[in-house]
């Protein structure tokens, strides 16, 4: 009863969906908040709720990265190729860091902390592409505080909604696992 | 010829759950009927999940299944099972899915139809047919792949008299075809001149014999049921004058040519055949459905419409799914309470009272049939409504499970409600009042015969 679940193929299809699902929702609602970082609400919700489904190691990054190709091959957001590390830096980053997290610790807590991880990546990769435009290293240093503040802030909200999506995920046997 | 073997299958849906299937050895072969039956949650119908490969969990012990063994499952609840809108499509959609060329189909197809009775044009769309109705196109769409091994889970509960009959000479026909068949039933006795090997499911065990209960709860009189009622008596709750009840731009479906009434402390069944109109009366009653043509129908003194009765009224639907959403059974019952503003507490005492508070802190979603029945109908009974309708509540039930819910619906009269009922079978019980009949397209009270039947 103890033994490895395998990857099943309703497993990887959960994946394929909560990519697809990231990227219609990023590309059809294009809200115009005028607030940095918003972005980092739904990619931090869907790579947590593949996180707490599959709970194997990879499953966040083979979301953000599907994520990432699927927008770029649709053009949806701006910055080009540079959309593939918009999507899958923060994921490969929540995946190492889930690596580190105890499994006894608080399943909210542990959304938290690898949603700020995840801000924190994507933050480097809009500082990476200002330093690439040419801004100055303080100005650079000075726009990621301020992203990751931003994105951190949405990134919890984001990170707060999955226990509840799991608890009930769990309630109507959709998921196999004892514990998150 | 062996078609599927079970050899010390033990199973659980968590490792903090208890065990539902401890040890379990089952040898199936061809032309054979296996009867399981036991305790309502005993784990049936995840027994029936195992055999028909659907239950991908981890299970210890051996399953061996024959060389492109072909299994049909017919599931409890036919809604979780039906995909597509039309008769044709779903008896087709398996074939669909096996690349069969489309001039191959319609024959298979229709013979699949002819084989349970169902002599229906195959663009006739799913959502009207009857429960009774969807269970033997249920299985249509599992014949239509021909099966070695067909698995039924409680088709007794699901289908009236006329539909076992039909459906037990069409069974009959598949054992002689040499397919082999596994049901599930409460009562094995409707289907007795087909079965050959009974077993019982009783705490993860499963052994030879047929299920019976030994300790029937002892339903002592408690105080309530002493209590005057006439503080109640003679309170015309629902009233209805004569009427022809039919769907927008559809024939008349049935007529009451007397109307009738529903009176405080009273127990009213609702008899009549699948399909026959019972589900639609008790929305209409409940103004969950509205027709184009107005009934003059009168429910705690107002026309009914959805939504102005809050607490007053309940209406326990015939798929008890459709009215269970919370993570927990005691989130569940209390739901409403909190909603009305009622005190939390009765969720609690419920419980207690029907000795089902080890099922609290379990997920409604994962309970059986039967069980799922009992905690919809608990939730409704915490808010004391003063007119309750029930849509099949007995389906899937043992005689303790049915016990428990006597016991209910006494309570619930006691404190001045009235409760209308349906089945699709008489119902011999000393708390009915009286019965109302929809049979051939007529509604009229009809006196309760007093022949032995149990229902549940």
């Amino acid at each position: 009863m103890t033994k490895k679940i395998p990857l099943s193929l309703q497993d990887s299809l959960f994946v394929g969906f909560c990519a697809t699902l990231l990227v219609a929702l990023t590309g059809m609602l294009r809200l115009k908040l005028g607030l940095s970082g918003h972005s980092m609400f739904l990619m931090s919700f869907f790579y947590l709720i593949c996180y707490g489904v599959l709970g194997r190691f990879g499953s966040m990054t083979a979301c953000g990265v599907i994520a990432g190709i699927v927008a770029m091959a649709l053009g949806v957001g701006k910055g080009g190729p540079m959309i593939l590390l918009k999507f899958a830096l923060p994921a490969i980053a929540m995946d190492l860091v889930a690596l580190l997290l105890p499994l006894s610790m608080n399943l909210h807590w542990r959304c938290v902390i690898l949603g700020i991880a995840g801000c924190i990546a994507w933050a480097g990769k809009v500082a990476l592409t200002n330093v690439l435009a040419g801004m100055a290293l303080d100005v650079v240093l000075i726009q990621w505080g301020l992203s990751v503040l931003k994105g951190g802030f949405f990134a919890t909200l984001g990170a707060w909604l999955v226990p509840p999506v799991l608890t009930r995920l769990k309630a109507h046997d959709l998921l196999h696992r004892d514990k998150f | 010829m062996k078609l599927l073997a079970l050899e010390g299958v033990s199973f659980n849906y968590g490792s903090q759950l208890p065990t539902v299937l401890q040890e379990v050895n089952l040898a199936i072969g061809t032309g054979q009927c296996h009867c399981v039956s036991g305790p309502t949650g005993s784990g049936k119908s995840s027994l029936l999940n195992l055999l028909a490969g659907v239950l991908n969990r981890p299970h210890e012990g051996d399953i061996w299944r024959y060389p492109q063994l072909v299994t049909g499952l017919v599931m409890q609840d036919p809604q979780t099972q039906l995909l597509r809108q039309t008769v044709g499509a779903e008896v087709a959609f398996a074939l669909e899915n096996l690349g069969i060329p489309a001039e191959k189909m319609l024959p298979k197809v229709q013979l699949a139809l002819r084989r349970v009775g169902l002599y229906l044009r195959l663009d006739t769309q799913v959502s009207t047919l009857s429960l009774g109705q969807k269970y033997r196109l249920m299985i249509a769409a599992q014949l239509v792949c021909e099966p070695h091994l067909l698995l039924l889970d409680e088709p007794w509960a699901q289908l009236d008299d006329h539909g076992v009959s039909e459906l037990l000479a069409v069974l009959r026909n598949l054992i002689q075809d040499g397919m082999a068949l596994v049901l599930v039933e409460h009562n094995a006795s409707a289907f007795a001149e087909i079965i050959q090997h009974y077993w019982q499911l009783e705490v993860g065990k499963l052994s030879e014999g047929i299920y019976t209960v030994n300790n029937a709860p002892q339903v002592e009189a408690p105080a309530w049921l002493n209590q005057p009622k006439f503080e109640h008596l003679g309170k015309v709750l629902v009233s209805a004058e004569a009427f022809e009840f039919g769907f927008d731009a559809c024939p008349t479906l049935f007529a009451c040519p007397h109307g009738f009434q529903l009176q405080a402390c009273e127990i009213v069944t609702l008899v009549g055949d699948n399909g026959s109109g019972k589900t639609s009366l008790l929305k209409t009653i409940a103004g969950v459905l509205n027709c184009r043509q107005r009934i003059p129908l009168k429910v705690l003194g107002r026309r009914p419409k959805l939504g102005i009765y809050g607490a007053e009224l309940g209406l326990l639907m015939q798929r008890p799914s459709r009215q269970l959403f919370e993570t927990s059974v005691l989130a569940e019952m209390q739901f409403s309470l909190r909603r009305f503003d009622l005190p939390k507490e009765r969720a609690v005492q419920m419980l207690d009272e029907l000795d089902l508070f080890s099922l609290a802190q379990l997920s409604p979603h994962k309970l059986s049939y039967g069980q799922q029945h009992l905690i919809a109908l608990a939730s409704l009974a915490c808010l004391r409504p003063k007119v309750l309708l029930l849509d099949d509540p007995l389906a899937g039930m043992d005689k303790h499970y049915y016990g428990k819910v006597w016991y209910l619906l006494k309570r619930l009269s006691s404190q001045g409600c009235a409760i209308l009922l349906s089945s699709h079978r008489s119902i011999e019980h000393s708390a009915v009042s009286r019965q109302l009949s929809l049979r051939n397209g007529l509604l009229v009270e009809e006196l309760i015969e007093t022949g032995a039947r149990y229902v549940g």
